[in-house]
This record gives C-alpha cells, sequence and structure tokens, in this order.
C-alpha cells in the first residue's frame, strides 16, 4: 500500500474532515497533529511517503528536507501560497507539487455581496443607532436597478458579477483580457469608473496591477459610489481611497484587505462612519476550508492514478 | 373650492419623510388642475380624527392610525392611499362601511424589502458586525469567534409566500441557494411553480430552513402566529429574518431562543412596539441586527410608495378605480360609486 504523511495537522482540521477517510481507504496514513518544529521531526515523520499532504505554511519544505526523503514524489499543499516548499528543489528532484485554488470563491463573492449590501444600507451604523436608543430613517442605497462595475473577471470576479446580476443591478466588467465568452459587457476602465455606482475589485496582485485604483482614477468614480475590495489591499492607493472617503466623494467601501495587515492601531478607516471593514476574512468559510481539504487529498489520489491535477510543479 | 379635490397628508409625512413627499407632490401633484392638498392634524397616537377626515376626498398614510371613530359624518371621503403595503392601523370594514377604497403600494415595496431580507441574510451568515467590530477594535481574523458561513446550497424557507415573498424567491434565483420552501395556505404549489418553491407546512419551515424569513401581513391571525415551539424546532445553525412586522413574532420567544442559542442568530427590522423601548433585551444580544423598520427604506422606495399611492389618488379624482384596492367590496358599494360617480363630472 501507498504511503501518506500529514506531518503537521495542528491544530487538526483534515482528520475531522470526512476526506480524510477516503485518504485513509487509499493509503497507509503517517499522521500527526503536533507541528514538527525542527526539521529533523519534519523529515522523520515524512521518510518513508510517496505523498506528503501539507497542512499548515509553518513546515518549511526546503531543499535539504526534500533530499533527506528519498521516496518523496508528491506534495500536495493544501491551500493556494506554496512559499512554504521550495519549488526549484521539487523541480530538479522530479518530486510534483499541488496547490488547492479557487476552492473560496464562493464564499469571498458571498463576502463581497455581504459588504456591498451593508455598505449600501450602512448595516453596522444603523443597528449601533438603534441599540443605542436612536430610531433612523432614510438614507440608505437601492442597490436594484443601480449598475456595478466588476474589475478582474477571474474565478471570484465572474461569481460575484452573477451574484450581482441576481440582486438586479446591471454589471459592467473590465478585465486586463477579456473574456467576451462570459457574457458580461467589457467596457474601457474609464468608462465604468464612470458608470458605475459600485466599483468591486477582483484582480491578481502584481507589479501591474499594484496601485492599479490610483487617486486619478478614484476621481473618475461617480460621487457617492461604493468601493469594495476583497482582493488585495496595495491594489488601491489607500490614502487616496481614505481622503475621497472623507471629502464624500467616495460614498462608502466595503474593505476585507489592507496595505498593511492586521490593521495598524490608529488607522484612520477604523474610525470612518461610511466603511464596513472585515480582517481578510472573506474566504474562510467552514465550506471552502473543507473543499480545500477535500481538493488537497483528491490531488493525492490523482496523482496516485497518474493523472496530476492542481500541479504547480 | 368646493370643486377641489382634496387631498390630506397625514402630519407623520413631515417629519418621517419630507423629501420623498416634497418630490411626490412636484413630480406627480402639482400642475394637475383642481387638486389642492395639505397638511392634517393626527393625535398622539397618529391616530386621525372624522374632524380633519370630512375635509377630504383623498389621504396620503404612513403610519396613520384610521379607525371606526375616525370615520363618524365623514361623507366626502373616497380614498385613503397608503404608502406602503402593510395596513395593521387602518380599520377596513369600517372603511368599507364608510364607502371609502384603502389603496396599498404592492409594486414600489416588494424589490426594496427582498434587497432589505438579503442585506441581513448575508450580513448574518458572514457574521459581518462582529468582523467589522474586531477589525475596528484591532483583532484581527485569529480573533473572531466563529468563521462566516456560505450561502451556497442552503434552504430558503418563508412563512408566507405572496407578493414580497414571492419576490424574495425571485430574487434569490441566482444566489446559490439549494432549495426553497414556504409555508402559505392561501398560494398554491401551481402559482409558485415556477420559482422552485415548494410549499410545505408551518412547522417544516422552522424544521429544514438555513434561513426562516417572514413574509406575511399582520392580521388577527398572524398576531403571534411564530411562538417558542417555533423556535424550538429550528437548526441550532440556522438564522431567523423578520422585516414584516413585529407582532407576528412573540418577542419573548425570540429574546429566549437568541440568548440560549438555541439559533445562531437573527435579522430584525420589526419590533411589538416602535420604536422600541431602550431597554429591549435584543439590544443586549450579540447574535442579532438590529435595524429601525427602515432597512428597506431606501429614498427609491419612498418615491415608488408615493407615486404608487399618487397614481390611486389621481384615478379617484377622475372617478375611476385606482389599482391596489386591499376592500375589493368597496367596488360594488353604493356609497363610494357615488363618490366616483360625482367625481366623473
Amino acid at each position: 500500500m501507498k504511503i501518506v504523511a500529514v506531518p503537521d495537522d495542528a491544530p487538526a482540521v483534515l482528520a475531522l474532515s470526512p476526506s480524510f477517510d477516503r485518504l485513509k481507504a487509499a493509503a497507509e496514513v503517517r499522521y500527526f497533529d503536533t507541528l514538527p518544529g525542527v526539521e529533523d521531526v519534519l523529515v522523520d515523520r515524512m521518510r518513508d511517503a510517496e505523498s506528503v499532504v501539507n497542512v499548515r505554511s509553518s513546515s518549511k519544505i526546503t531543499r535539504a528536507v526534500m533530499e533527506r526523503c528519498p521516496v518523496l514524489r508528491h506534495i500536495s499543499i493544501w491551500g493556494t501560497g506554496t512559499d512554504n516548499v521550495d519549488l526549484d528543489a521539487a523541480r530538479a528532484l522530479g518530486i510534483r507539487v499541488t496547490n488547492t485554488p479557487a476552492v473560496s470563491a464562493t464564499s469571498i463573492a458571498e463576502h463581497t455581496l455581504a459588504l456591498m449590501l451593508a455598505v449600501a444600507r450602512r448595516v453596522p451604523q444603523i443597528d449601533a443607532r438603534v441599540r443605542a436608543g436612536e430610531w433612523p430613517r432614510g438614507g440608505t442605497v437601492q442597490l436594484h436597478g443601480k449598475t456595478l462595475g466588476v474589475i478582474g473577471l477571474g474565478e471570484i470576479g465572474r461569481r460575484f458579477a452573477r451574484l450581482g446580476q441576481g440582486i438586479g443591478m446591471r454589471v459592467v466588467t473590465w478585465t486586463m483580457n477579456p473574456k467576451p465568452e462570459l457574457g458580461f459587457p467589457h467596457v474601457s476602465i474609464e468608462e465604468l469608473l464612470t458608470s458605475s455606482d459600485v466599483v468591486s475589485l477582483h484582480l491578481r496582485l502584481s507589479e501591474q496591477t499594484r496601485g492599479f485604483l490610483d487617486a486619478s482614477r478614484i476621481a473618475l468614480m461617480k460621487p457617492r459610489a461604493i468601493l469594495l475590495n476583497t482582493a488585495r489591499g496595495p491594489i488601491v492607493d489607500e490614502r487616496a481611497m481614505m481622503a475621497s472617503l472623507r471629502s464624500g466623494q467616495l460614498g462608502g467601501a466595503g474593505l476585507d484587505v489592507f496595505d498593511v495587515e492586521p490593521l495598524p492601531e490608529d488607522h484612520p478607516l477604523k474610525g470612518m462612519e461610511n466603511v464596513v471593514l472585515s480582517p481578510h476574512a472573506a474566504g474562510i468559510t467552514p465550506e471552502a476550508l473543507e473543499a480545500g481539504l477535500s481538493l488537497a487529498v483528491d490531488n493525492v489520489l490523482a496523482y496516485f492514478s497518474g493523472n496530476v491535477r492542481n500541479a504547480v510543479v | 373650492m368646493s370643486d377641489l379635490f382634496r387631498i390630506g397628508i397625514s402630519d407623520d409625512f413631515y417629519t418621517e419623510a419630507a423629501e420623498p413627499l416634497e418630490f411626490v407632490c412636484q413630480k406627480k401633484l402639482a400642475g394637475v388642475p383642481g387638486l389642492a392638498w395639505d397638511r392634517i392634524q393626527t393625535d398622539n397616537d397618529k391616530c386621525a380624527g372624522a374632524g380633519e377626515l370630512k375635509n377630504y376626498d383623498a389621504i396620503f398614510a404612513l403610519a396613520t392610525k384610521i379607525t371606526a371613530g375616525s370615520l363618524r359624518g365623514v361623507e366626502r371621503l373616497a380614498v385613503v392611499a397608503r404608502w406602503g403595503v402593510g395596513y395593521d392601523r387602518i380599520d377596513v370594514p369600517a372603511l368599507t362601511e364608510a364607502g371609502v377604497a384603502l389603496t396599498i403600494t404592492p409594486g414600489a415595496v416588494r424589490r426594496p424589502v427582498s434587497e432589505a431580507i438579503f442585506t441581513l441574510i448575508f450580513a448574518l451568515s458572514k457574521n459581518l458586525l462582529l468582523q467589522d467590530k474586531v477589525t475596528r477594535a484591532g483583532g484581527w481574523r485569529g480573533d473572531l469567534p466563529k468563521m462566516g458561513i456560505s450561502i451556497a446550497g442552503r434552504t430558503l424557507g418563508s412563512v408566507g409566500c405572496g407578493n414580497i415573498g414571492q419576490e424574495m424567491f425571485r430574487v434569490a434565483q441566482s444566489l446559490g441557494f439549494g432549495r426553497f420552501i414556504a409555508y402559505d395556505p392561501f398560494v398554491t404549489q401551481e402559482q409558485v411553480k415556477h420559482l422552485g418553491v415548494e410549499l410545505v407546512d408551518m412547522d417544516t419551515v422552522f424544521r429544514e430552513s438555513d434561513f426562516v424569513t417572514v413574509n406575511t401581513l399582520l392580521n388577527q391571525n398572524t398576531c403571534g402566529l411564530i411562538q417558542q415551539r417555533h423556535f424550538r424546532l429550528m437548526k441550532p445553525a440556522s438564522y431567523f429574518i423578520n422585516t414584516a412586522r413585529g407582532p407576528i413574532v412573540e418577542h419573548a420567544a425570540l429574546v429566549q431562543a437568541l440568548r440560549e442559542h438555541w439559533i445562531a442568530g437573527a435579522g430584525i427590522d420589526v419590533f411589538p412596539i416602535e420604536p422600541p423601548p431602550k431597554d429591549d433585551p435584543l439590544f443586549a444580544l450579540d447574535n442579532v441586527i438590529v435595524a429601525p423598520h427602515a432597512l428597506a427604506w431606501t429614498t427609491e422606495l419612498m418615491n415608488d410608495n408615493g407615486s404608487e399611492a399618487a397614481n390611486a389618488v389621481l384615478s379617484v379624482s377622475r372617478g375611476e378605480v385606482p389599482n391596489g384596492v386591499v376592500n375589493r367590496d368597496v367596488l360594488t358599494h353604493p356609497k363610494f360609486l357615488a363618490k366616483l360617480e360625482r367625481l366623473r363630472k
């Protein structure tokens, strides 16, 4: 029977997942629910395994580790980040590496919708005022019939665009490489910014997208427009965004990501009335975690069957 | 002077909805020949007196109360046009007897109320208020007491499947829900089949839904309809959302269900008494989102409510039967017919 090691399920998540049973049915599993801590322990746990499910990014799977595990042929990372694994070394040593992309897409798209609705209806602010004995009227925004501009049409952007259409918004999109087959109207970035009541960012952070929504682009946005960012903080010029929120040109913002995370103490966003904030948690739901664990196990089974999927290396 | 068609505007509009009132007067009433409108006084309970009502052909009602006593000796009045769809503060049989039509604005409210329901469903599912609070207080995601959940595949349930309930399910079609169930004794399976809604009994709605929403009007039959035993049936991870009317739900039972975590949380836009007392026990709980019976109250909604109500009043001013009549039997009432006849001249 094939041997699979799980050297780092701490705190335990894989062992609690139904997909763990599928793994145990297909292989002999060397399972550990503590962190290995040092290289010797990690190597000890992985030594006779052909495939490893890497649960925690604190386990550094370096060239040295790989060289000390002679039968290792596959590393299945739970998550999308691969920086704890030396990919060049894996390539040189003929070890395949897989990850679990896009499993959070539904959760992130839903979270973006939750932020959009909460900003439009000023939910945290209204809740606080009612608890304080007030009975505020009006002043909220209806989204039905308004225009939603979606920037970036990857898995998350296109799901959010569909949710926006679902609640009755007119959706326009801009993406670096237009995908007309998706059926969303593609417009210039200038047209998107000047015509949208809500602008939502779904770009990957790269050198091309850093500072993408800068002061001049923010200035193009409709007065009182709402900005949503569940992608990455540095895609927006945070200072320009805050200035625009203060002046009232931007009507509100729903933000899950920031320039510096956790959000530093005394950060001005923390005191703003027209924003709804969340702690880079859009992708964290039990469903997304389970989908990731299940895919990490599927990737092991696919590797054993000779059809590697979700390969990074 | 007596030939003018006179519209009385309940005084709460001037404090609660001054801008939309202005919008509607300018947009719909100004320039129409033979119309006059002014403010009417109501008492501390927003009850309109007969002394006021007798001078008007039509009334714009907001939270206005109209009783049998309000109509004593009132001969001229032909229509009460409510901005909104609830009419629990209006004595409908008394209006009918007096030959007065009551109109509501179902077209204007269904979409904004649906949007308010989804605002609460999504904010509750993602635990958004707590996330916002933790982030502002300097915490991060490791400090969240629980994760948000995903909507995809979950069951959306409704007590009531009329105008607003059906619109809610229509909007929900592409939001990823897995199943739609509803209880409504006045709707047939055939009428809601195209929405993918299964009609079930009320207990099933509570037992099987991940989100129980209330979309029924308040009347003698629905007052206190939702009780402790219904919350007992709900799944521990499920949510309760009421954007309809407070008295439909036994408030103490709701508080107990939330306090003792029988359910995961609730979104509450309506209360037994409004505004609620400052010490309402809901305000001390962190698994509830509260709103001031105004979550659907967008500028667009109020303008649309007013436009729809104004259309009804304008129809009557021309001696025509208006849209949105609640008391359909008034349409054959001799007194009402005589009023329309007079107005046609």
